[in-house]
C-alpha cells in the first residue's frame, strides 16, 4: 500500500524521538492481567516471588482481553508475553489461533487436573457465579427454585450476558449438571421469563456489586469475588453454592511473543501450590493446583470454588459450548431481554 | 467568488493540514476496520440490522435519548450561558466554576452518585420518605429519565461554553430596546437571544447530540434493558463477541445516523441564521412590504396603556425571583452527584460505598504517594496539553480556510465532524491496528495525535461560532486601509477570535484528559494515562480511587480556574474601563 508508506514516512521523525530510548536486553516478562485488586494480588502472590526467584523482571500491564489480543497479533507489533484469559476470550484466542502451544517440558504441575492443562493453556484460578441475598430481606435464605418464583417478592439483578444466566436458570429448574450441556435455550428463557417483571436489570459484575452494596436488590447472580467484596465492605448478605457456575482463568502465550522462555518460567511458576495458595489468601478466588488446597487454613477452604464440596453443588462452564454458540444465543438473549 | 480564484485557493491551502490529520490519523485507521463490515456477506450483516427488531429499537432509542437529552441540556444551559456571558468579578468566577463541575469528576463516579441519588434507598426517595411524601420508593432508576438526566448532568458544560462564545457579543442593550418596546422577557428572548445565538445553539446542539449518542458508561449502568443504546452494544460487542464486522457495520450504522441528523439539523440552522443579518433579508421588494404592513395597531392606541400598567409590574417581580430561582435550580442540580463524591473519596472503605462506614485519607494517600498514580497524571497532563496547543492551531486553521462562504460547506463539516460520529471503540480500534504499523502504539505521540483527532472538531465548532459573531465589515475596513491578510489576522481576527479558542482550548484539555477508550486501547507499557488507570481496576473491584481523584482534581481546578480567571476578568475589566471611557454614559 502507497498510502502507507506516505504514513511511515511521515511518522519517522516522530519514531526517532519515541524509540531513542529503549532499555537493554534484561531477562524481562510481560504479563497482561486486567488491573485493580485482581492484578495487586498476582503481584504479591506470582510477580515479585518470581522476580525474587529467578531474577527475571516481571513487568505488570492491564487491558488483557480477546480485542486486543487479537488486535496485537494481527499487527505484529506483539509487546505481551503472558495474558491472563477468561475462558471465552481464551477459547476465541485457541480459535483464531493466536496463542503458542504450552512447553509442558517447562510447564509441571501435576496438582493441576489434567483437563486444566490444555495445549494453549493452563487454568490457574477458579471464580464462580452464585446465588446471593439480602439477610434482611430473606433470613431464611434464598434457594435457586425460589430465585425464579413469582410468589418470592424481591428485586431481582442478573448478569447482563447470556453467559451464566441460562445455565443458573436450568440448574435451578432442576437440570443436573452432568446433563447441562448442550444448554436447553428455549427452557431457560421460559424459566428467566416467569420472574421477569421482578429483574430491575441485567448488569455488569461491578454494577452488581454496586446494586448490592447500595441497597438496591434483594436477590443477585453474582461473581463470588464480588459479593465477598460487598460483604467485607459491610452488605448483610448471603451466598450459596447451588446452581453456581464456576470458570476457570488460563495463563497463555501470545503468538509471536518476545520471550517465550522466561514466559513458560513465569506461568510453571504461578501454577505451583505455593504461589496459588498465596493468590487465594489475597483474594477469595480458589487455586485451582488441589495441592494448593492442603496449605490453606480450613475456613478460607470453605468459601473458595475449588472446594470440592462447593463444586459439586454447581456445574463447571463448558466454554467450548459458548464458543461454538455464543453469537446465536447472544442475539437470542439480546432480543429476548429488550423485550 | 467575490475576490476571484486567488484567495480561495490561500485560504484553501489553510485546510490542507487539517485534511492530511484527518486523512492520516483518522480515515486510514478507519479503513483497517471498516472494510471487514463489508467483508464476506455484507448485504446479510446490514440487513440483521435494520431487519431485527432489537437493533431497529436500539437505533430508535439512541436517536430518542439523544434527541431528548440535547434538547434538554440546550433548554436548562442557555440561562446558564447567558448570565455567565454578563457575569463579571466574584460572579463570574462561580459561575464558571460550577459550570466546570461535572466535567471534573469521573464518569465513574459521577453514574455511581445518580445511584445513590436515585435510588430505592436513595437521596431523592429517602427525603421523600422522611416527609411522608411518599409511602414506597419511587422506582426512579433503570429508566430513560435516569439516563436523560445523567447525560443532561455531563452535557451542560459543553454547551455552556459553546453558547457563552457567541452570547458575549450580544449587545444588551437590544435586549432593552425590546423591552420598551412592548416585549415580555419571554419574547425578548426567543426573538432576540435565541436568534443572535443561532450559531452558538448550533455548535452545542451538534456537539451535544454526538457526545450523547457515543455514551455508554450512563445508559449501561442507569438504564433498563428496555433502553439500551449502540455504543454499549458496540462496545461490548468489540470487547466480549469475535465478530469485528458485525461490530464495524454497526459503527457505521451510528456514524451514518448520527452524521445524518447533524446535517439536517445543521441545514436548518443555516436556513435560520438569517436571522443573524438580516440586512441581507429585504431582498423581496421592500415597497411592497411597507404596503402589507400591519397598521392596525396604530388605529387602537387606548389598549396601550391598560396593559403597560400591571404587565411589567409583574414581570419585574416574576423577573427578581426567576432568576436567582433558576440558578439555586440549576446549582443544585450540577452540584448534587458533590454531595455523594466528596464523602465518597474520604471513604474508609475497599469500595465504593454510599454513605461511606467510616472516613479516612487513606485514598489520597493511596494516590499521592503512588508515583504510579502521578506519572500517570503527569502523562495525562502533558497529552492534554499537546493535544489542546494542536486542536488549536488545526481548529483556527480549519476557521479561517472555510472563512465565511465556502462551497460546499455542509460536506466539508460533516468530514470534519466525522471522527465525533464515529463510535469511539471503533476508531480506538482501527487507530491501534494501524498506529501499531509505523510504531505509535504504546507512544504519547500515538496518543495525543488520536486525542487530536478526537477532541479538535470540539474546538472547530467553538471557534466557528465565535468567528462568525465576528462582524466582516471589520476585516474589511482593515483591508481597506491596507492591512495585508496577515496583518488582519493577527490585529483584528484573532483578538476577536482569542474567547472562543480559549473556551477551546479548555474543552480541548479536559476533553483530552479524561478521554479513556483510545487510551486503552493507545497505551500499553510505557504510556499510562489518568483514566486508562481508573478504568484499568473497575473489572474486578470498584474502589473509591476515581472519587479521590476527582476531588483532588476539582481542588486543582478551583485553584487554576480562580487564578486564570482573575486574569481575564482583569483584562476584561480593562476593556471594559476604555470602553466606558470612550463612550458617553447611557
Amino acid at each position: 500500500m502507497t498510502s502507507n508508506r506516505l504514513y511511515i514516512g511521515l511518522s519517522v521523525a516522530f519514531l526517532t524521538a519515541a524509540c531513542s530510548v529503549k532499555t537493554a536486553p534484561v531477562a524481562e516478562v510481560v504479563v497482561a492481567s486486567y488491573g485493580g485488586a485482581f492484578q495487586d494480588a498476582q503481584a504479591k502472590a506470582f510477580f515479585e516471588p518470581f522476580a525474587k526467584s529467578t531474577g527475571v523482571k516481571v513487568i505488570g500491564t492491564a487491558g488483557t482481553g480477546y480485542a486486543k489480543v487479537k488486535a496485537m497479533v494481527g499487527s505484529h507489533n506483539i509487546t505481551w508475553d503472558v495474558v491472563s484469559a477468561e475462558s471465552p476470550a481464551f477459547a476465541n484466542e485457541v480459535k483464531d489461533g493466536l496463542l503458542e502451544p504450552i512447553d509442558y517440558s517447562v510447564v509441571k504441575a501435576d496438582g493441576i487436573p489434567r483437563e486444566l492443562r490444555t495445549n494453549y493453556g493452563v487454568g490457574y484460578v477458579r471464580f464462580a457465579q452464585n446465588l446471593a441475598w439480602s439477610k434482611t430481606k430473606f433470613p431464611n435464605g434464598v434457594t435457586p427454585a425460589q430465585f425464579f418464583d413469582p410468589r418470592v417478592k424481591g428485586r431481582r439483578v442478573m448478569p447482563s450476558d447470556p453467559t451464566y444466566s441460562l445455565e443458573f436458570a436450568l440448574l435451578a429448574d432442576g437440570v443436573k449438571p452432568a446433563n447441562l450441556y448442550p444448554l436447553d435455550v428455549d427452557r431457560a428463557l421460559k424459566v428467566i421469563d416467569r420472574v421477569k417483571g421482578q429483574i430491575i436489570g441485567y448488569k455488569g459484575s461491578s454494577d452488581i456489586q454496586a446494586l448490592i452494596q447500595q441497597g438496591e436488590v434483594d436477590m443477585a447472580y453474582v461473581a463470588n469475588g464480588r459479593i465477598n467484596d460487598a460483604i467485607k465492605a459491610g452488605a448483610d448478605w448471603k451466598y450459596g453454592w447451588d446452581a453456581s457456575v464456576s470458570d476457570v482463568e488460563f495463563w497463555a502465550v501470545i503468538k509471536g511473543a518476545p520471550h517465550p522462555a522466561e514466559a513458560m518460567k513465569f506461568i510453571n511458576f504461578a501454577v505451583q501450590p505455593e504461589p496459588q495458595a498465596e493468590l487465594a489468601r489475597q483474594i477469595p478466588y480458589g487455586p485451582t493446583n488441589i495441592d494448593a488446597l492442603k496449605l490453606l487454613d480450613a475456613a478460607a477452604v470453605r468459601d473458595l470454588p475449588s472446594n470440592p464440596d462447593n463444586a459439586q453443588r454447581g456445574a463447571i462452564f463448558n466454554s467450548q459450548w459458548w464458543n461454538d454458540n455464543y453469537e446465536a444465543v447472544k442475539a437470542r438473549w439480546s432480543t429476548y431481554v429488550m423485550q | 467568488m467575490r475576490q476571484g480564484g486567488f484567495i480561495s485557493w490561500e485560504r484553501l491551502s489553510l485546510l490542507v493540514p487539517v485534511f492530511l490529520l484527518l486523512f492520516f490519523a483518522f480515515a486510514l485507521p478507519l479503513f483497517t476496520i471498516v472494510p471487514e463490515a463489508f467483508g464476506g456477506h455484507a448485504a446479510r450483516r446490514f440487513l440483521r440490522i435494520f431487519c431485527t427488531p432489537v437493533y431497529r429499537t436500539v437505533i430508535w432509542t439512541t436517536i430518542r435519548i439523544s434527541l431528548e437529552a440535547t434538547a434538554l441540556t440546550l433548554i436548562v444551559s442557555f440561562p446558564l450561558a447567558w448570565l455567565l456571558s454578563r457575569a463579571t468579578g466574584v460572579k463570574g468566577l462561580l459561575l464558571g466554576l460550577l459550570v466546570l463541575v461535572p466535567f471534573l469528576t469521573n464518569v465513574l463516579v459521577r453514574t455511581f452518585a445518580w445511584l445513590a441519588i436515585l435510588g430505592q434507598h436513595g437521596l431523592v426517595n429517602a427525603t421523600l420518605l422522611s416527609l411522608g411524601l411518599i409511602s414506597e420508593p419511587l422506582p426512579l432508576l433503570f429508566s430513560e429519565p435516569a439516563v436523560v438526566l445523567a447525560l443532561v448532568h455531563s452535557s451542560i458544560p459543553m454547551m455552556v461554553f459553546a453558547l457563552v462564545t457567541v452570547l458575549r457579543r450580544v449587545d444588551e442593550r437590544i435586549l432593552l430596546a425590546a423591552r420598551t418596546l412592548g416585549a415580555n422577557p419571554l419574547r425578548a428572548w426567543l426573538g432576540i437571544l435565541v436568534p443572535l445565538a443561532i450559531r452558538g445553539i448550533q455548535s452545542g446542539v451538534v456537539i451535544i447530540f454526538l457526545f450523547t449518542m457515543a455514551s455508554f458508561v450512563a445508559p449501561a449502568f442507569l438504564g433498563s434493558q428496555h433502553q439500551q443504546m449502540l455504543a454499549q452494544v458496540i462496545q461490548s460487542e468489540i470487547e466480549t463477541g469475535s465478530d469485528w464486522a458485525f461490530a464495524a457495520a454497526l459503527g457505521i450504522t451510528l456514524a451514518a445516523t448520527a452524521t445524518l441528523f447533524v446535517v439536517a439539523f445543521s441545514t436548518v440552522v443555516r436556513w435560520l441564521s438569517r436571522w443573524q443579518h438580516p440586512g441581507a433579508l429585504p431582498s423581496t421588494l421592500p415597497d411592497e412590504r411597507a404596503e402589507q404592513a400591519d397598521k392596525a395597531l396604530l388605529r387602537k392606541p387606548i389598549a396601550l396603556p391598560a396593559s403597560r400598567l400591571h404587565i411589567p409590574a409583574v414581570w419585574r417581580i416574576g423577573a427578581r425571583i426567576v432568576e436567582p430561582a433558576y440558578l439555586a435550580g440549576i446549582s443544585l442540580f450540577i452540584l448534587v452527584p458533590l454531595v455523594v463524591l466528596i464523602p465518597v473519596s474520604f471513604s474508609s472503605a475497599d469500595v465504593l460505598i454510599f454513605p461511606p462506614p467510616g472516613y479516612s485519607m487513606r485514598w489520597f494517600e493511596t494516590i499521592l504517594s503512588s508515583p504510579e498514580w502521578i506519572a500517570a497524571a503527569l502523562t495525562s497532563l502533558r497529552i492534554a496539553a499537546a493535544t489542546c496547543v494542536l486542536s488549536l492551531v488545526l481548529g483556527t486553521l480549519a476557521v479561517l480556510g472555510f472563512g465565511r462562504s465556502f462551497r460546499f460547506r455542509g460536506a466539508a463539516e460533516a468530514l470534519m465532524l466525522s471522527p465525533m460520529t464515529v463510535p469511539s471503540v471503533v476508531f480506538a480500534l482501527g487507530a491501534y491496528l494501524a498506529f501499531s504499523r509505523v510504531g505509535l502504539v504504546d507512544t504519547e505521540t500515538g496518543l495525543i495525535v488520536a486525542h487530536t483527532v478526537l477532541v479538535f472538531p470540539v474546538v472547530y465548532l467553538v471557534a466557528s461560532s465565535t468567528y462568525s459573531s465576528i462582524d466582516p465589515g471589520l476585516s474589511l475596513a482593515a483591508a481597506s486601509l491596507g492591512a495585508d491578510p496577515w496583518r488582519i489576522f493577527r490585529t483584528i481576527v484573532f483578538p476577536l477570535l482569542l474567547p472562543g479558542l480559549a473556551v477551546g482550548a479548555l474543552l480541548a484539555m479536559l476533553l483530552s484528559f479524561d478521554e479513556s477508550v483510545a487510551s486503552i486501547f493507545l497505551s500499553n507499557l510505557s504510556v499510562t494515562t489518568l483514566p486508562r488507570k481508573l478504568w484499568e481496576g473497575i473489572r474486578f473491584n470498584s474502589s473509591p480511587e476515581p472519587a479521590a481523584v476527582s476531588v483532588i482534581m476539582l481542588g486543582i481546578t478551583c485553584v487554576v480556574i480562580i487564578v486564570g480567571m482573575a486574569v481575564v476578568l482583569g483584562r476584561q475589566k480593562n476593556a471594559l474601563l476604555l470602553q466606558a471611557r470612550s463612550e458617553p454614559v447611557s
